[in-house]
């Protein structure tokens, strides 16, 4: 399963702040796209990594 | 399945690991660190599982203080809220709140060892006084604070500061993914859930983890939910229960009536342009709304337009208004649409609201609304509307389209009936539309659901002689129209040649209809596919797609339907490794299509891939889904063609009793639906219920006596007679007329077929062994391991036993990721005991690529030891080479490079 295709599998609001951290967005932009405060951001990155780190260490047919 | 039968702590937790971790890991860094202050706020819309992380790291964490739960009803008594924590000494005894803070912090600091954590679920309710008293706790670095709070909803100033100014860490929780959603509702229900099923009740739910659980409950006390044959079913319907509307509506606390109506407005129209929700409901309701997280906007080409974030939002909010209320908004949406310039979508959406508000809509408009209904799988409301346009004088197209809507609904004998009343007027009206879709209804009602093909064919007669009343233009395409759909029954029948001919004629002209050339297309690429002429049928594939990618209704299916004729002629290629992720995607794609014929269809293609990839279990759940979509609408024997397949799977894991049961109801049906699609599994399925069953010599004997109803398909004649080769037939007599028809067709399958009838005939196990690992090649596992087995059976008879030892354990690592398929080929295979158990597990570590001394090390062996073993094993396997032992060894999905 590629990259772009486990990303999917997120949460969809974590899915949109990841790609949007990828692609060198502040945090202020990235709370205002996903519809939470500034200081939420942080943790919605890391907790979508920690996600995303789990879902390459699944087996996928 | 039992959410409700032990309160929330029954309810899995799910989904919610990094979080979980996150918040534990906050606990103990602040209770390492113990100078500043430290915790979590864990923020979220309602229901989607605040409260039961916070449960869980209570249950883990708690360290003795008890859970603080804010409501509405302890906020109005000043530290209602926060009782269980109050001092031994009461509030009176002390003078000042900072006198009373020190006293509550030396309490709780008496009833943990580190420094207490103190919880408080629905924090955004506390009283101002307890949540002043939580933050000056928190400042103090007295305790740790974990909160949770809804978003959306105002909060307590002292509460917001805590994560506002960095004193606690916040945690946005979200909804789940739909793989996280889809994982929970399978672990809740005990047993498979059908795939429909699944994405349906994934969609009502939208990741939100309370809805699951009241939709779950719901659904299964009403029966909506029920397992049928072991897999659970849903039909849709989500039963307004009090726990489930409580729990809708406490999702909607705190708005007012304007917003509340602005949410049904909303329903009625959505996706409903920004711009006039705002005009109709009023900008701050709309606004409000979108402050609580309830609707979600979206760009589109007309300007932004807005949709309820959960589905389950409008139906419990448009079933509170009541009828009055309701046809009242929907006058008001309706009378806002018709001051716009409305493309299709809002027409329709205009119309239906007029209609809901008792207005009166002209004929014209509820004949184009209820085309657009029928064309978009809404067969309900296309009847509806159709029979509303009859009244009101719309011409026989009206007819047409009532007849298209019950057909699709079940409901033939009533499109039998409209049809007929009709038929003379549509023939005798001059529009080339009224035809094309005449004949696309009478043909899917008549020949399709009812099989009664002689019928159609009659028909089209009709039609075609209809053409002398009008233009050559006209006449022409009529004669196109009726080749095109005479083309599909014959290859119904098997008439390739004939088939061909038509469709050939059809494309031939350049003007003819889009239904015609889409027809032609489709059963001209069918016929030679199923002739073995797959190189000229790829052809006929990209016009089909060229023909769909211009986007004109009648031919947008174009594309699936190339993509599924590929995938026909990598079955008759035998490339099932190439086929499988075509077919994967077409599935994917079609899951939350409403079309259920091409649903249908792809589902059963998909489980034909499986079985060919000697997967049953994975094909039985695709072939019960199938035969799910199949329960509303069955045109051209889908559903029977599923229970053959079904048998086949069921027989080949060895269950003889629901196998012969799956056959038996095949076989009620097969002759007045079945096809030349279904012929080959109609009778594999007999042969493998034969085989099953014990009949063993009447397995081979099916697929043999099978050969006359395959005349003219080649490719079917071809696999017929390799598949008795397979089941045990005598392979000589069958290797000529074989050969001679491989060497009519455009692949190579054939050939393989031949070469190991030939092999199998001489009894060649090396030329059987390199066959095997052809069909493997392809993808056909199963296959490639029952002709390993044979290969070994080959060896042994010819005393060379290390040849017999290398297929046989060839032939088992095929099995192994067969799912438990047992076959007549693989039964008798004898025992390998030419490696011992050590030996095969060494030599299945060097096969997967490890270095002997990688292998020393697992196996605390020697290395000397580990050279040893393989020394003995290549000995033994009659190999030469390290490389060789992946080929022997492992089955496909263990090699290394897979």
């Amino acid at each position: 399963m590629s990259e772009t295709e486990l990303v999917d599998d997120l949460p969809a609001m974590m899915a949109v702040a990841l790609r949007l951290k990828w692609a060198g967005h502040d945090d202020s932009t990235i709370g205002t796209a996903v519809g939470i405060p500034i200081e939420g951001v942080a943790s919605l990155v890391e907790l979508a990594e920690a996600k995303l780190e789990r879902l390459r260490s699944m087996p996928h047919q | 399945m039992d959410p409700d039968g032990e309160g929330d702590s029954a309810w899995p937790f799910h989904a919610r690991a990094e979080e979980f971790e996150a918040v534990v890991a906050e606990i103990e860094r602040a209770d390492v660190e113990r100078s500043g202050p430290g915790g979590v706020c864990i923020a979220g819309p309602a229901g989607v599982g605040k409260t039961r992380l916070l449960t869980e790291v209570h249950r883990v964490t708690g360290r003795h203080l008890p859970l603080i739960i804010g409501t509405r009803s302890a906020a109005l008594t000043p530290y209602g809220a926060l009782a269980p924590l109050a001092p031994g000494s009461s509030l009176h005894d002390h003078t000042d709140a900072a006198s009373w803070f020190a006293a509550v912090a030396a309490e709780l600091a008496t009833r943990a060892e580190g420094r207490p954590v103190l919880m408080v679920d629905d924090a955004h309710l506390l009283d101002d006084l307890s949540a002043t008293l939580v933050l000056h706790l928190a400042i103090t670095a007295s305790v740790t604070v974990v909160t949770t709070i809804r978003q959306g909803e105002a909060c307590p100033d002292p509460i917001d500061a805590l994560w506002r100014d960095g004193l606690t860490r916040r945690v946005d929780l979200q909804p789940f993914s739909r793989a996280e959603t889809e994982a929970l509702i399978t672990s809740v229900l005990d047993g498979p859930v059908g795939g429909r099923a699944l994405q349906l009740l994934t969609e009502t739910c939208a990741g939100n983890a309370l809805f699951v659980h009241e939709v779950l409950i719901a659904a299964r006390d009403s029966g909506a939910l029920r397992s049928v044959d072991g897999v659970w079913r849903w039909n849709g319907e989500v039963p307004h229960a009090p726990r489930l509307v409580d729990a809708v509506v406490n999702r909607m606390s705190g708005l007012d009536e304007q917003a509340r109506r602005a949410i049904a407005i909303i329903a009625l129209g959505e996706p409903l342009d920004v711009d006039l929700a705002t005009a109709v409901a009023g900008a701050d309701a709309v606004s409000a709304v979108a402050r609580a997280g309830l609707i979600e906007v979206h760009p589109s080409e007309r300007g932004p337009s807005c949709a309820l974030r959960h589905p389950l939002y409008g139906e419990v909010m448009l079933d509170k208004l009541g009828f009055i209320e309701r046809r009242r908004l929907a006058g008001e949406l309706a009378d806002a649409l018709a001051a716009t310039e409305p493309d299709q979508g809002a027409a329709q959406l205009l119309l239906t609201r007029r209609l809901e508000a008792g207005r009166t809509v002209p004929a014209d408009e509820l004949l184009r609304a209820a085309l657009v209904a029928n064309d978009s799988f809404d067969f309900t409301l296309g009847g509806e509307l159709a029979a509303q346009a009859i009244t009101a004088g719309a011409g026989p197209l009206a007819d047409v389209a009532r007849a298209r809507a019950a057909n699709a609904s079940g409901d033939t004998d009533a499109a039998l009936g409209i049809l007929a009343d009709a038929e003379e007027r549509i023939l005798t009206t001059d529009s080339l539309e009224l035809h094309q879709r005449y004949v696309d209804t009478f043909f899917n009602t008549v020949h399709m659901a009812a099989g009664r093909s002689d019928e159609a064919l009659a028909m089209l007669d009709r039609l075609a002689a209809a053409g002398t009343r009008f233009d050559a233009a006209h006449r022409v395409a009529l004669e196109d129209l009726a080749a095109a759909y005479r083309a599909r029954i014959l290859v119904h029948h098997g008439q390739f040649d004939d088939v061909i001919a038509l469709g050939s004629g059809v494309l031939a002209h350049a003007d003819t209809p889009d239904l015609a050339r889409l027809h032609a297309l489709q059963t001209t690429g069918e016929s030679l596919a199923y002739q073995g002429r797959t190189r000229s049928a790829r052809i006929l594939h990209d016009d089909l797609r060229r023909l769909a990618a211009t986007g004109r209704r009648e031919v947008r299916i174009g594309a699936v339907w190339a993509g599924m004729q590929e995938v026909l002629c990598l079955a008759q290629e035998g490339r099932m490794t190439d086929a499988a992720p075509i077919v994967e995607a077409a599935a994917e794609t079609m899951r939350t299509s409403a079309d259920d014929e091409a649903r249908g269809l792809v589902n059963v293609v998909l489980r034909a891939v499986r079985l060919g990839q000697g997967r049953p279990v994975s094909a039985r759940r695709s072939l019960l889904d199938a035969l799910h979509a199949y329960r509303g609408f069955d045109p051209g024997g889908g559903r029977v063609w599923a229970l053959a397949m079904l048998a086949q799977s069921e027989a080949m894991l060895g269950r003889a009793a629901e196998a012969r049961r799956a056959v038996d109801a095949c076989n009620r049906d097969r002759d007045t639906l079945g096809g030349v699609r279904s012929a080959l599994d109609f009778a594999l399925a007999d042969a493998y219920v034969a085989m099953v069953e014990g009949r063993t010599t009447a397995a081979p004997r099916i697929m043999l006596d099978a050969l006359d109803a395959f005349e003219g398909n080649v490719m079917f004649q071809i696999r017929s007679m390799h598949l008795a080769t397979v089941l045990g037939a005598d392979p000589a007599p069958l290797v000529e007329p074989m050969a001679a028809m491989a060497a009519t067709t455009e692949c190579e399958f054939p050939d393989h077929c031949v070469t190991h009838a030939t092999a199998l005939a001489e009894g060649d196990g090396s030329a059987l062994e390199t066959v095997a690992a052809s069909f493997a090649e392809l993808g056909l596992t199963l296959r490639a391991a029952e002709i390993a087995a044979q290969a070994s059976r080959c060896f042994r008879a010819a005393g060379v036993h290390a040849g017999a030892a290398r297929t046989a354990t060839r032939s088992r690592a095929f099995a192994a990721a067969c799912e438990g398929s047992t076959t007549i080929a693989l039964a008798d295979l004898e025992e390998v005991t030419a490696l011992s158990p050590r030996e095969r597990e060494v030599a299945q570590l060097a096969a997967r690529g490890h270095t002997n001394r990688a292998i020393a090390e697992a196996l605390s062996v020697s290395v000397r030891t580990v050279e040893s073993h393989l020394y003995n094993v290549f000995a033994k396997m009659g190999m030469t080479q390290r490389a060789e032992l992946g080929a022997v060894l492992l089955g496909p999905q263990d090699r290394p490079d897979h």
